[in-house]
């Protein structure tokens, strides 16, 4: 009971801070809320990720070809493919992706130089004659891009392309058309070969049938997410995930410091002198800390579901992830809070050992969906916020097996954090 | 000159903990290259490792066209295409993918190829997450190759058509099967091809080879600028708790000259800090800070004396030594987040992109950026320099003003 005591006590100080509570409520939800202005919204059917609209400078240089005088599309006329171009990609479809204007080429690569533009497209004189099979070598339309921009320059691009690879599809038939009928000793006229020509170009443009159907299946099985989650919600769940572990390590070396400050304050000698024995009154301030991990953990949970509908998955995942959670930042924070001489090196602490092994453990959060998203699968795990990181990913997908693993590695790590500070604290205090 | 052994004094108890040092360099390096790895994309320095993503196939019937299909997949520069045993179950590959063994599974089904001969249409499943960059891109590139190789069937229709008006009793499967062939061989050199350029830092406008730690590093150097405030804060808190602080007011030392030595010592901190890190950079991230030496000198003087004057108020905001870790903490996620330090901001809506030019780090970012992306010199990155300057004034004066307060 006196355990008991002595952690209620600790468990009410800290309440009454308003810096234990920054630690272990304010700082996890202001940067789950930041992410979510950054991206776009808090909860609510309308999230989405928006894709940057592009300030995009067409060139035109297209020379058009003498053997292909005349284009139609749509009832309008054109004299080359390099206009049919700048004219499609001005079409409304594209008004949500790219503002598009025209210039000429010195303009182009100085507004871009100024940063008023994201690329200019620069298309070259022989681009009609290329795509007709009427150039020698290869033709590249240039895209001069502002260095420090990636996702828009790289979608102009791609629309681009796009458009290029139909108007290119003409030349591809018309060469491996008159290569085969060539084979099978077959000559086409002039005026055959005109002929074909229009037919390949008209074909070539969007008088297709529906594209190729690419059906998607989603990755989740039926024990995961009745609904898939926005992509906005996976960012506020890896954020509000990873702020969740970052912050828990700091509450539970919070509460061991105590241990110091009370050393320092003189009160623990005070306490020691009472009839409570040390084993006890360790005991005490233990627990605190993990009743105050406890309550950290959930209320951001219930917090991040309600607020910003973060779907954590199931449930049985969950609780051990959150076991494991507690146990470690908690015996983290006592095995810290050992080996330090006095709270003189907190900023050693906070700043160095809690900030870098949390940024390092939470890393992964930031590295999804980028090449190096399988090595800082791994590389998280050489810090203990690591496998909690890895614990929660595992819990939120379903992945009961992987669950199991990381929360076990999180136990044994406990384990070895409470046995060496335990054993530091009692010799210290003996 | 007292102010100068104040500062010598704050940089003997900063660095007489060498862990201290440790994670003011050791920080920003591991989470430069982290960050520049994710920036770099597939374009990373690295060359030696295939960073592709690994994309699983399974193959429901083994024909030429499926074949000459994964062939032309297998050169694809973003994704690696790994065949898996057909037999294995939808729900096993989704679990694959939901535990990030691949990035997707394409799944080429039976009567694939004659659908596609019959039709010159291509259906295709894939299992990805759509709501993940790593989906969205696997997408993209297999819808391309589909598109390509359904043009492709088409093309050879085409032939056949054509060849059918001249002669309607030749060998139309041959020639379908040649005319494919070479349709989607002739993917590979399309006519007309992309070629992106970039401004070069020498202003040159030079073939573009990115380089990824160009925003990954000045991005960590003004976050870790700030983390590393917690410890050096910390002094100032220390000396008011153990009364130095007093002592010293009972001195003939001016209070000016107290503030100014320890806002030397922070700024003397971090520069030192910034030092290394352009060291680092120039050296083995190949980025030419010294292309624009001066520029690269000033910039680092106004980018520490901001985050000196920052930590100087928290040192004199915060009481307790655990306080100047929320006061640096924040600030330092918040100006990080927000001036684009994780997410480059050209990802972010207009709106935060308005917000970022508020913050500090945002102004580190552009100007370093400016030298080593654009070629900049000293005279184009004044707007960089004006706004630091102002978050210099931002931050000392209401330091000033605390510390007058408080001792009076």
């Amino acid at each position: 009971m006196k355990s008991l005591t002595i952690a209620l006590k600790d468990m009410g100080r800290s309440f009454r801070s308003y810096f234990a509570l920054a630690f272990m409520f304010g700082v996890p939800i202001l940067m789950t809320l930041m992410f979510a202005f950054l991206f776009g919204g808090i909860g609510g059917e309308e999230q989405a990720f928006t894709v940057p609209v592009t300030d995009v400078i067409l060139v035109n240089q297209d020379e058009g070809s003498p053997h292909l005088p005349n284009l139609e599309l749509d009832g309008q006329s054109y004299t080359s493919l390099g206009a049919m171009l700048v004219d499609l990609l001005g079409a409304e479809d594209f008004s949500e992706l790219m503002r598009i204007r025209l210039a000429e080429e010195a303009d182009a690569r100085s507004a871009v130089n100024a940063q008023e533009a994201g690329v200019a497209v620069i298309i070259p004189p022989d681009f009609t004659n290329a795509l007709i099979g009427q150039s020698e070598g290869q033709v590249a339309i240039e895209f001069y891009k502002d260095p420090e921009l990636s996702l828009g320059p790289q979608l102009t691009q791609s629309i681009v392309m796009g458009i290029v690879d139909y108007f290119s599809s003409g030349t591809i038939s018309l060469e491996t058309v008159m290569t085969v009928l060539g084979e099978h000793g077959i000559t086409l006229s002039q005026t055959e070969l005109l002929e074909l020509i229009q037919t390949l170009t008209r074909f070539s443009e969007f008088d297709q049938p529906e594209s190729s159907a690419l059906t998607i299946i989603l990755p989740t099985g039926p024990e995961v997410e009745a609904e898939p989650a926005s992509l906005v919600q996976n960012i506020l769940r890896g954020v509000m995930g990873g702020m969740m572990i970052f912050y828990a390590f700091f509450t539970g070396t919070s509460t061991a410091q105590s241990i110091l400050e009370e050393e320092e304050n003189g009160t623990l000698a005070r306490l020691f002198i009472s009839p409570t024995d040390t084993r006890t009154i360790l005991n005490g301030k233990f627990m605190a800390g993990f009743l105050i991990i406890i309550i950290q953990v959930n209320v951001l949970l219930f917090f991040a579901n309600l607020v910003f509908r973060i779907n954590w998955g199931p449930l049985l995942p969950l609780i051990l992830f959150s076991i494991g959670l507690v146990a470690l930042s908690g015996t983290f924070g006592i095995f810290i809070m050992s080996l330090v001489k006095g709270t003189k090196q907190a900023g050693v602490i906070y700043g160095g050992v809690l900030t870098f092994t949390g940024m390092l453990g939470i890393s992964s959060v930031f590295t999804g969906g980028t090449p190096v998203e399988s090595l800082f699968e791994v590389v998280p795990l050489i810090v203990p916020q690591g496998w909690a990181m890895n614990a929660l990913k595992a819990s939120w997908s379903g992945n009961l097996a992987n669950t199991l693993l990381y929360t076990g590695g999180m136990l044994i790590w406990a384990v070895f954090f409470l046995a060496i500070g335990t054993a530091r604290f009692k010799k210290r205090f003996a | 000159m007292k102010f100068l052994d104040i500062a010598i004094k704050d940089l003997y108890q900063i660095f007489k903990d060498w862990k201290t040092a440790i994670f003011l360099v050791a920080g920003p390096i591991i989470f430069t290259l982290m960050f520049g790895f994710m920036f770099g994309g597939f374009g990373s320095p690295d060359t030696t490792t295939d960073h592709r993503l690994p994309v699983w196939v399974s193959v429901g019937e083994d024909t030429p066209v499926t074949q000459s299909f994964l062939a032309y997949l297998e050169n694809s520069s973003v994704i690696r295409m790994t065949p898996v045993d057909p037999a294995r179950s939808i729900e096993e590959l989704q679990q694959a993918v939901n535990d990030e063994e691949a990035a997707g599974v394409l799944l080429i089904p039976e009567g694939f190829t004659a659908t596609l001969i019959e039709k010159a249409e291509t259906h295709l499943e894939i299992i990805l997450d759509e709501n993940t960059t790593t989906g969205i891109t696997v997408q993209q590139e297999i819808g391309t190759a589909a598109n390509r190789l359904q043009t492709a069937a088409r093309i050879a229709r085409t032939s056949v058509q054509t060849y059918q008006t001249f002669d309607d009793k030749g060998d139309s499967n041959q020639l379908y099967h040649d005319a494919f062939m070479r349709a989607l061989q002739a993917w590979e050199a399309p006519p007309v091809t992309a070629i992106e350029t970039r401004t070069a830092p020498t202003g040159s406008q030079a073939t573009s080879d990115e380089n990824a730690f160009a925003h990954s590093l000045p991005g960590m150097m003004a976050q870790f600028t700030i983390a590393g405030l917690i410890g050096a804060a910390e002094i100032i808190i220390q000396e008011r708790k153990s009364g130095a602080l007093e002592r010293l007011l009972g001195t003939a030392v001016p209070k000016f000259s107290i503030l100014a030595g320890h806002w030397l010592a922070v700024f003397g901190m971090i520069f030192l800090q910034f030092i290394v890190l352009v060291s680092f950079g120039q050296i083995f991230l190949r980025l030419d800070f010294l292309a624009a030496p001066w520029a690269t000198l000033i910039l680092s003087i106004a980018s520490c004396a901001y985050a000196a004057s920052l930590g100087l108020l928290i040192g004199i905001l915060a009481k307790m030594p655990e306080q100047s870790a929320i006061f640096t903490l924040i600030p330092m996620f918040i100006f990080s987040g927000l001036g684009g330090a994780w997410v480059p901001l050209e990802f972010l809506g207009e709106q935060v992109r308005q917000v970022a030019r508020f913050t500090p780090v945002y102004w580190v970012m552009t100007g370093f950026k400016d030298i080593l992306l654009r070629g900049t010199t000293l005279a184009d990155i004044w707007p960089s320099l004006l706004a630091l300057a102002g978050f210099f004034v931002l931050f000392f004066i209401p330091a000033v003003l605390i510390f007058y307060r408080k001792r009076t």
